[in-house]
């Protein structure tokens, strides 16, 4: 049974930002709020971005938000605020966070999403891989949880394509398009993540 | 309609006096065992000074009371209705009670209840959520008797004394509650 002392379970030389067609890259609230703003008209998007109910954001709006959240992670050892973006063009697809993490517990919760049209889909799946590589691999937590609500299928799928297990369905706990959603949490424990890295190591 | 609705048979809710009430979780924070029944950071100790101002940063986001047993007249904990979705109608509960004494004997089951019916009646809340510590048995007990139905667990979220527990997470829905008071 391999464990974390093991060193040939974890690859040394992996490179947590670069992907296969994604990269992450530090959000810059300078400059990556004009890119941005497109995006938060997707209720689904802007969901993460101020308390309910979402809704559409301005630049200067997002800069300050993303200036104060990166001040606060930073103050309180949680600075991982990435943007995500194309390897072909360097356009920026979306947005991805480690937040709520409790050192204590080892525990943290993976934000992402993707407000690019194309290929939604795909970059949501390898930007959550590479969260779930970061968490583990590198700032050594114990678990990762996931939240994302009913009524977005894309995010549901990727979330259990990329191994994470539905522990919780909070009943009617969200609010979109005129209806009551339930709220589900996905989560993957260490010795599970080790498992998807045993497997793609075949 | 019953307009004194902050009171029950054992205790009841009072605005918080945020003077007071720093005083006496100081001390309660200082209970280990309290501390690790409620939250999830490391135990740790506050001057009344530090805890005020925890309290005056809580009290504008949140409905934050305090509870004092009926017969004593005494400060024994503390309730809140916090991160309320007023679009999706829902609101987090979180209660404390502070002194050992009043542990496991309806208490805080009773704030639970006036609190709840608080968030259904007057703020037209039509959801509640909460978090429970696996270990914390006599709660989960408590919400369950109060109609709070578990809806899942982060497995292994915390660890304590030398091992690993569940997050649970429980949820209240007002036709639950409904049907939980019509049933009494």
């Amino acid at each position: 049974m391999m464990n974390k002392s093991d060193l040939s379970l974890y690859d040394l030389g992996k490179q947590f930002f670069e992907g296969t067609s994604i990269r992450l890259t530090a959000y810059d609230p300078a400059t990556n709020p004009k890119e941005e703003v497109a995006f938060t008209y997707d209720l689904d998007y802007s969901f993460w971005m101020r308390d309910n109910p979402a809704r559409p954001m301005a630049e200067q709006e997002l800069q300050k938000y993303y200036e104060k959240l990166i001040k606060e992670g930073e103050e309180s050892n949680q600075g991982f605020v990435f943007t995500v973006r194309s390897k072909i063009d360097d356009q920026m697809l979306g947005f991805a966070r480690l937040c709520n993490i409790e050192w204590n517990h080892a525990v943290g919760e993976i934000r992402l999403a993707i407000g690019a049209a194309d290929n939604r889909e795909g970059a949501e799946l390898e930007a959550l891989q590479m969260m779930l590589a970061y968490a583990f691999e590198e700032l050594n937590l114990f678990r990762v949880s996931r939240v994302v609500s009913e009524s977005n299928p894309i995010s549901i799928r990727t979330t259990a394509n990329s191994g994470m297990v539905l522990e919780v369905r909070q009943r009617e706990a969200y609010f979109r398009c005129g209806k009551y959603w339930d709220v589900l949490r996905f989560g993957l424990v260490e010795k599970e993540y080790d498992e998807l890295v045993k497997e793609l190591q075949g | 309609m019953n307009n004194f609705i902050y009171a029950g048979d054992l205790v009841r809710l009072e605005a918080v006096d945020p003077e007071i009430f720093a005083v006496e979780d100081s001390l309660w924070a200082h209970d280990s065992e309290y501390w690790r029944l409620c939250a999830s950071d490391p135990s740790r100790l506050f001057t009344s000074k530090q805890t005020r101002e925890w309290i005056d940063k809580s009290l504008p986001t949140s409905y934050f009371f305090s509870i004092y047993a009926l017969t004593e007249n005494k400060l024994i904990g503390g309730v809140d209705l916090n991160g309320i979705n007023w679009s999706a109608r829902t609101s987090w509960i979180g209660i404390g009670i502070g002194d050992r004494n009043y542990w496991g004997r309806g208490y805080g089951r009773e704030a639970m209840r006036l609190a709840i019916q608080f968030a259904f009646d007057e703020l037209n809340l039509r959801r509640i959520n909460l978090n429970v510590f696996e270990y914390n048995k006599r709660a989960f007990l408590a919400y369950q008797k109060l109609g709070f139905v578990e809806e899942g667990r982060y497995r292994s979220w915390l660890h304590r004394g030398g091992r690993r527990w569940d997050l649970i997470f429980m949820g209240l829905l007002r036709s639950d509650w409904n049907m939980n008071t019509l049933e009494k």
